[in-house]
């Protein structure tokens, strides 16, 4: 209706002159009535989460375990395309604030399944769905009666709308979650949140600082930053790539003002020299975006001197990289991620 | 202790979903409940929470359109204040027996609203206000019992308050941003900053 002053004042009339609120809520008292519920729907029962690391499967973890201690299991597959570090750090990090939390790691499986794969959507889809069926499959040993989940109000946007106590039809950002089991319930403690007031329940519930400011980081993880075939060598490479990336940028304290800064390996091979003799290697590509909502973003104007350590690291770091990429190119036209 | 809450059912506005948001940032807990919720499932919530008012939300919807969704009108008459914003204010016309046609001059953009009673929602809004609207649909009649709050030219009512007394509520609502009768023309809809 009203532009924005206009608006605010009829919907500040509303709740105050003709609903008579008190205001006298506080973002805490999310976290209080999340506890509350889950409770409540447990019971004495037991239930799992699936712990992908990110911020909202984190914060919901917590939560959760804050309502149920012992009888909360988040389960963390590693499917092998993680960043440098991270299911040890996932697993660290929780079993320090006493989650119970189990990593099931199954790279083999995964990079099984992608041989010979080069069609990106096609990856993405084979990696959810073996994603499904680790998860299952660790699901049914723990033979738990409820699924915890960590859908924020944006997600219930993108899978259409549907009443929450609809059974069991579910969001996950590697695509779906178990079909074959049945729970008794499906818990979505964030439900009604936007993604910057799971960071504000985050920074009230004290997780730590490296688990609310990650990066955002897609599904299928390092498998859609190789283009064309994944193989084990290549996701070495590229991770060690990343690594490079971020330990730079983070060194240069550029972290904070950037949304995502990681590399690509490409399939383009090229010449270089090394020594004295002719070298022919990858080619990495780096993405550096500045973005508030990742609708669009724009290519960091990063200084040069960052860049060459960058690009200098990876070639002296990984011999089979001969070439080092910078990506001047805004979304639109062109995607944060290359596949 | 039960907290005062308000209610907001969403039709699928795209910028009406930052309502409960937008209370929230006031103090005031707000839940996001789907549109076919029922005046049952309703009370049973308020057994959680004191809820003290519901917004209905904008929608990309016509009230006559066929795939509408559903909407349990005991919601009207359950006794709590109601705003109704946009495709919420047509709805409410709709089920309350007003007439709601699809508007002949469309309006997108801004336009002068008379205010002729800065009451309640509309308190200390001015006699004339510029406003960015973009709908289709326009409620051309009043429901019985309500009466009329603000209008523009091609818009007769533009905002509205239920003076029903066997209507314990106060029903209150207004054309918003959005709420038209074809969901593509409003990819590009301006959007609403509440």
């Amino acid at each position: 209706m009203v532009h924005t002053e206009n608006g605010m004042k009829m919907l500040r009339n509303f709740i105050f002159e003709v609903c008579k609120c008190q205001a006298n809520w506080r973002p805490e008292s999310l976290i209080d009535k999340a506890i509350h519920e889950i409770r409540e729907t447990v019971g004495d029962g037991t239930a799992i989460i699936g712990l992908s690391g990110g911020i909202d499967s984190s914060v919901a973890t917590f939560l959760a375990a804050k309502a149920l201690g012992e009888r909360l299991l988040a389960i963390y597959v590693d499917h092998g395309f993680m960043r440098f570090g991270e299911a040890e750090f996932v697993e660290e990090t929780f079993q320090k604030h006493n989650v119970n939390v189990v990593v099931v790691r199954a790279q083999e499986r995964f990079l099984k399944k992608l041989e010979g794969v080069i069609d990106p959507e096609e990856k993405r889809k084979i990696i959810g769905s073996e994603f499904i069926r680790v998860f299952e499959e660790a699901a049914k040993k723990i033979d738990a009666e409820y699924l915890i989940q960590g859908t924020i109000y944006p997600d219930r946007i993108e899978s259409g709308f549907r009443k929450h106590s609809d059974t069991i039809k579910t969001h996950h950002n590697v695509g779906g979650l178990p079909e074959k089991i049945e729970f008794k319930a499906i818990i979505e403690p964030l439900r009604d949140l936007y993604k910057d007031e799971v960071r504000e329940v985050a920074k009230i519930m004290g997780l730590p600082d490296e688990l609310v400011r990650r990066q955002p980081f897609p599904g299928p993880g390092l498998a859609v930053r190789i283009i064309g075939e994944v193989t084990e060598e290549k996701t070495n490479l590229v991770r060690k790539a990343d690594k490079i990336v971020t330990d730079e940028i983070e060194k240069g304290g550029l972290g904070d003002s950037l949304w995502q800064y990681f590399a690509v390996l490409t399939e383009t091979k090229s010449t270089g020299v090394k020594g004295d003799s002719r070298a022919y290697g990858y080619t990495v590509a780096v993405r550096i975006v500045e973005s508030k909502e990742a609708m669009t973003a724009g290519f960091a104007r990063i200084p040069y001197e960052v860049l060459e350590r960058i690009s200098t690291r990876i070639t002296n770091e990984l011999p089979k990289v001969t070439r080092v990429v910078y990506d001047i190119t805004h979304k639109p036209p062109a995607t944060i991620e290359w596949e | 202790m039960k907290l005062d809450a308000i209610l907001v059912l969403d039709f699928g506005g795209q910028y009406c979903n930052l309502i409960a948001r937008r209370v929230r940032e006031h103090k005031v807990y707000s839940e996001i409940v789907p549109c076919d919720i029922t005046s049952e499932e309703i009370k049973e919530l308020n057994k959680k929470m004191n809820m003290k008012g519901l917004i209905l939300s904008g929608g990309p919807w016509s009230v006559y359109e066929k795939d509408a969704p559903k909407f349990d009108s005991k919601i009207l008459k359950i006794g709590i204040p109601i705003l109704g914003l946009c495709y919420g204010h047509q709805l409410i016309a709709y089920f309350s027996n007003g007439k709601v046609e699809p508007g002949s001059k469309r309006e997108y953009g801004t336009a002068d609203v008379i205010v002729d009673k800065p009451v309640g929602v509309l308190k200390g809004l001015g006699r004339k206000e510029k406003v960015w609207m973009s709908h289709g649909d326009t409620v051309y009649e009043l429901p019985e019992d309500y009466e009329m709050l603000a209008f523009t030219e091609s818009c007769p009512i533009l905002s509205n308050r239920s003076l029903s007394t066997q209507n314990k509520a106060d029903i209150w609502s207004s054309v918003a941003s959005r709420g038209g009768s074809h969901r593509k023309r409003h990819e590009n809809a301006p959007q609403l900053h509440l």
